[in-house]
C-alpha cells in the first residue's frame, strides 16, 4: 500500500503532492505557484527551489 | 561473488535518469546515487568498491572533472572522461571525425572577428555559428549575409568571454526539415529518430518531433564510425541530410535524452544502456585495477 507523500513548496507554502515512484533529485513543479522545485528528501518529504540552467548544461 | 556496484552519478533525476535507475533495479541491481551538487572528490583517495560509475551529469564541466578523478583511482566509468571531453567540446568532436573519416559539413575555426568573417565568406551563406561548448541548441545562429555575420561576430567580440574567441563556423546543410539522431550503445546502432522541425533548429530541446528513422546500413556504419571516433561507449549521433541525398555527422552527445525516443523506437533504451553499464563492471572486475586496458 502506497500512502501520498506531500511536501511543502518552499516558495508559495502550497502543498506538492510527490507521486509514489519519487526520487530523490527529481524536479516537480508547484501546481500553485509554476515554481521548480527539487525533491530534496523523500522522508521526510523536503523541496528546494531548483538550481537555475546553467552555460555548460545539455546532453 | 559479491553483488555488482554501480554508482549514478547526476544532477538531477530526470525522466530519463529514473527509467536508468528502474533499469537497474529490474536487472537486480540499486544503483548508488552521487549527488554532483554535495558531491566532494579526494582526489587520490580509494573510493567505495565501485565496478563502474554511470555519469549523467547535466553539467559537462562537472561530468568531466568527476571522471577525472574517478578514473585516476581507478574507477570504470560510462562515459570515459575522454569521452566527455571530446563530445563537449566540437572543435574536439570535429578533429575526432576528421581523424577518422566521418563526413562532416564544412568546418572552419578562427580566433578572431576578423579571420572569422573572412572563414564565413569563404564557406558561403548561410553560415551557421556555435559556441564550442554547448547544447540544446543554445547560442547557435545561422547567419544569413555579411550583416548578420557582423552582428553576431561583433556581438561575440565585445559580450563573451574567452571562449568566445574561438569562433566555430560551419556550412548550412539544406536539410529536409529533418535531422536524424541515432543511439549507438557499445558497438551497436539501437535505434534512430527523425527529429522534424519547421525551424532550421530541430533539438526536441528547442520543440522538434520525433518519429522512427531506419536504421538503414548508412546510418548504422556512420553513426557506429563517429561513436568509435569520439571514444565509444554511450553516445547519440546527430546526423543530417545533404540535399542529394548523402549523410553527414554534426555533433555526438554523450549524455543523451532518450525519453522521446522510446515509445518512438519501441528501443529498450535505457534498458540496453543498464547492461552495457552492467557488462562493463562485469569486464572492469574480471581486469583489477592497474591492469592495462
Amino acid at each position: 500500500m502506497t500512502t501520498e507523500i506531500t511536501g511543502v513548496c518552499p516558495e508559495c507554502d502550497a502543498q506538492v503532492r510527490l507521486g509514489a515512484d519519487a526520487e530523490v533529485g527529481e524536479i516537480v513543479t508547484c501546481t500553485e505557484c509554476g515554481a521548480d522545485l527539487e525533491v530534496r528528501s523523500i522522508s521526510p518529504p523536503r523541496l528546494e527551489v531548483a538550481p537555475p540552467e546553467e552555460e555548460d548544461w545539455g546532453e | 561473488m559479491s553483488p555488482v556496484r554501480v554508482a549514478l552519478l547526476c544532477s538531477r533525476v530526470r525522466v530519463e535518469e529514473k527509467l536508468l535507475l528502474q533499469a537497474f533495479r529490474a536487472r537486480g541491481v540499486e544503483p548508488e546515487r552521487i549527488d554532483d551538487e554535495t558531491a566532494v572528490l579526494d582526489i587520490g583517495a580509494e573510493l567505495p568498491a565501485w565496478d563502474v560509475v554511470l555519469v549523467r551529469s547535466l553539467s559537462q564541466s562537472r561530468a568531466l572533472a568527476a571522471l577525472r578523478v574517478l578514473e585516476a583511482s581507478g574507477v570504470a566509468t560510462v562515459n570515459p572522461a575522454r569521452v566527455v571531453a571530446t563530445c563537449g567540446d566540437k572543435v574536439a568532436t570535429s578533429a575526432a571525425l576528421a581523424a577518422h573519416g566521418v563526413p562532416t559539413p564544412r568546418t572552419r575555426i578562427a580566433f578572431s572577428p576578423e579571420a572569422a568573417l573572412a572563414a564565413i565568406e569563404e564557406l558561403g551563406y548561410p553560415v551557421v555559428i556555435k559556441p564550442p561548448v554547448g547544447s540544446w541548441g543554445r547560442m547557435v545562429a545561422r547567419l544569413n549575409d555579411r550583416d548578420a555575420a557582423e552582428a553576431v561576430l561583433d556581438h561575440k567580440h565585445h559580450l563573451g568571454t574567452a571562449q568566445d574567441s574561438v569562433f566555430y563556423l560551419q556550412e548550412h546543410i539544406d536539410k529536409p526539415g529533418r535531422d536524424i539522431r541515432s543511439f549507438v550503445v557499445g558497438d551497436e546502432t539501437i535505434c534512430a529518430i527523425y527529429r522534424h522541425s519547421e525551424h532550421w533548429v530541430t533539438n526536441t530541446a528547442r520543440g522538434g518531433r520525433a518519429s522512427n528513422c531506419p536504421v538503414t546500413a548508412e546510418v548504422d556504419r556512420l553513426s557506429r564510425a563517429a561513436a568509435e571516433a569520439v571514444g565509444g561507449g554511450v553516445v547519440a549521433v546527430d546526423l543530417m541530410e545533404r540535399p542529394d541525398g548523402g549523410l553527414v555527422v554534426s555533433e555526438v552527445n554523450h549524455t543523451m535524452e532518450f525519453r522521446n525516443s522510446i515509445d518512438t523506437t519501441g528501443v529498450d533504451i535505457p534498458g540496453r544502456i543498464a547492461d552495457l553499464v552492467l557488462s562493463r563492471a562485469r569486464t572492469a572486475r574480471a581486469q583489477p585495477v592497474g591492469a592495462s586496458s
